[in-house]
């Protein structure tokens, strides 16, 4: 218990440094992630899925980021790239200061103490042949921390402190609701006592009313730990509701960051207003501008030039077909790209 | 515990997986119990030779040297049941290993590695294994063993690969990987024990094909010395007084038959309760 306690000083210690010398906990700088599509009897290259194509951002102590996007836009991607559980093809990622395409493999396995991932689906994350013991113990035994009673003591505690009770050590996934589950997953992800977590849609496949529990769970863990999150979701609701800032992606680039609050109450790029006008209001009465965008995501295989909204944006100029649009500031941490809108603001 | 209990009740089912069950079960009590329950010594020369069925002494009659054909198909069971299994251990082990390190490493190793699997496998498997015992110079059973149990390495491996590479995509995998875990972890104790399922199955409908294998090869000829109760030596000696004295080719035969069956609907029970792509299965 002593050791628990003192690496909970160690972090508020790291965490004040790091606040004061505000230095992001992870730097996220022009990552590029392209899947090459091979035909043919020797393999050959014959073109690249752009999935994340040139995305950059800052993530603090403490905070949350929300990435939002459609399917198929890249989001997953861009977390699984970050913890280089898939190579990115190019760009910088710096977590605690250090650059995580120069470890080494072993490096790497030791940094994954200290940043983790919470899955999507509940089902598949989970060993169906392990029990929870050996599913949330396994970060135990990874990396030689404990074993035998004390590794049982520990995975105790974690379950408790998820919101299970600790006589369910020895159940099996298919034993749990989905909502269970997701818990076990995270319990599984704080085990290491890390200070960044990749959310990849982990309450999308919940139920609603199950969905604000884990919700309030991953917050109340936030306060508690100091973690970070890199919350990624297609329900806006959602990440209004839980991020410190939020970052649009489409087809494979951030179109707009901002805070939470001046996202949703000033979305600039059109790809931004068209999401939002989509979330369902609770009062039918209220009139709102509806933007519906007209076809389907294009391919990330052959993804149209200049600016990559143009073929579906409702106000698309001829210049945005020709020049890919640069981030516009317009102050507070609020970026957009957009040709329009920036005329329109005079920037 | 709670998926084994959730199977075998879905197991028990399905009368043929039972049935498969119940004929293996019979023969692994034979084998056990051979020493017991058999009435002559298997290589004991009697005084009449090609009795025929239900004679006196001798139920199922006796072949050309006057052996009892009754204990001699009884003391072949643990033979011809033994090198079966330990042909398949054989199989399954350097499949495994073969198949597990192409499907989950993939990319050039798995590219060479698929190569030759397919040139080895479009060979039958019992052309395969008559070439494996053509090099060895002995000729004892236990080289007939051997060469079944290598000429069968290609089928295992590319099932196992198949498995591997399936559970290899699953996101608990991911999961471990990213707690840390070094590939070695994974594989061996993320990834392989995912395939068990798969593997019993292989294993199981495996020894149909391996003792039935063994039979023919010794059948040929090609091992085993002549006082060897195997059954499918016993055929060998037998067939040729088919005509006058059927006895002695029959009972090996019907032995072989119903072992094979026995496996073959055991093998199939199993595969509806723990291939993850019979739709049984769905958990």
């Amino acid at each position: 218990m002593t050791d628990h306690s003192s690496a909970a000083t160690l972090e508020r210690a790291h965490s004040a440094a790091d606040r004061k010398s505000d230095r992001p906990i992870l730097s996220v700088d022009d990552l590029k992630v392209y899947f090459p599509v091979k035909r043919g009897l020797l393999s050959k290259v014959v073109a690249h899925v752009k999935a994340v194509d040139g995305v950059s951002f800052d993530l603090h102590r403490g905070e949350t980021l929300g990435l939002v996007g459609e399917s198929g836009c890249g989001k997953t991607t861009v977390g699984r790239s970050i913890l280089r559980l898939i190579e990115p093809t190019s760009g910088d990622v710096y977590f605690e200061g250090e650059k995580l395409q120069d470890l080494s493999p072993a490096e790497l396995r030791e940094r994954r103490r200290r940043m983790q991932i919470i899955f999507q689906d509940p089902y598949s994350s989970l060993n169906p042949r392990m029990t929870v013991e050996g599913i949330i113990g396994e970060a135990f035994t990874v990396h030689g921390i404990a074993k035998g009673d004390e590794r049982r003591a520990r995975v105790r505690d974690l379950l408790s402190k998820v919101g299970l009770q600790p006589d369910y050590i020895n159940r099996y996934p298919h034993e749990f609701s989905g909502g269970q589950r997701q818990r076990v997953g995270i319990a599984r992800a704080i085990a290491l006592n890390p200070s960044f977590i990749v959310c990849d849609e982990a309450v999308s496949a919940l139920d609603v009313s199950i969905q604000a529990q884990v919700i309030n769970l991953l917050e109340e863990l936030q306060q508690e730990m100091g973690l970070s999150y890199l919350f990624i979701a297609h329900n806006l609701a959602v990440v209004e509701h839980i991020s410190d800032r939020v970052a649009v992606m489409y087809l494979g680039k951030i179109v707009e960051t901002a805070s939470s609050i001046d996202l949703y109450k000033n979305p600039t790029h059109p790809y931004t207003r068209a999401l939002l006008s989509a979330v369902p209001h609770p009062d039918p009465t209220r009139q709102i501008d509806r933007v519906v965008l007209q076809g389907d995501v294009p391919t990330p295989l052959n993804p149209p030039s200049g600016c990559r909204f143009h073929p579906r944006c409702p106000i698309a100029e001829s210049i945005c077909s020709e020049e890919i649009p640069r981030m516009t500031d317009l102050g507070n941490g609020h970026q957009f790209a957009c040709h329009v809108e920036a005329r329109k603001l005079g920037k | 515990m709670g998926l084994w209990k959730r199977r075998f009740v879905k197991f028990r089912k399905s009368w043929t997986a039972m049935l498969g069950l119940i004929i293996i079960a019979a023969f692994v009590l034979i084998a056990l119990a051979s020493p017991l329950i058999v009435t002559h010594s298997p290589s004991y020369n009697g005084r009449d030779a090609y009795l025929p069925m239900w004679s006196e002494d001798h139920v199922f009659g006796t072949d050309q040297l006057g052996r009892d054909v009754y204990s001699r198909v009884v003391a072949g069971t643990p033979v011809s049941m033994g090198i079966g299994v330990l042909s398949v251990g054989i199989s399954l082990f350097f499949g495994t290993i073969i198949g597990a390190i192409a499907g989950f490493f993939g990319g050039r190793i798995d590219f060479a590695i698929s190569r030759i699997i397919e040139i080895l496998m479009a060979f039958p498997t019992i052309i395969l294994a008559l070439t494996i015992v053509a090099l060895f110079r002995d000729r004892s059973i236990g080289y007939i063993m051997l060469a079944v149990g290598i000429a069968g390495v290609p089928v295992y491996a590319r099932q196992i690969r198949a498995s591997v590479l399936v559970v290899s995509k699953e996101d608990y995998v991911l999961a471990s990987r990213a707690l840390g875990s070094s590939q070695f972890y994974r594989l061996l104790y993320v990834v392989l024990p995912n395939c068990l399922g798969p593997m019993i199955v292989l294993a199981t409908l495996g020894l149909g094909t391996a003792v039935l294998e063994i039979a023919g090869l010794t059948f040929l000829g090609l091992g085993g010395s002549p006082e060897t109760p195997e059954w499918g030596l016993m055929l060998n000696e037998n067939w040729k007084s088919y005509l006058s004295s059927p006895a002695g080719t029959i009972v090996p035969g019907v032995f072989i038959g119903l072992a094979v069956l026995g496996f073959n609907l055991l093998g199939d029970g199993l595969r509806d309760v723990l291939d993850p792509r019979s739709a049984l299965s769905k958990q």
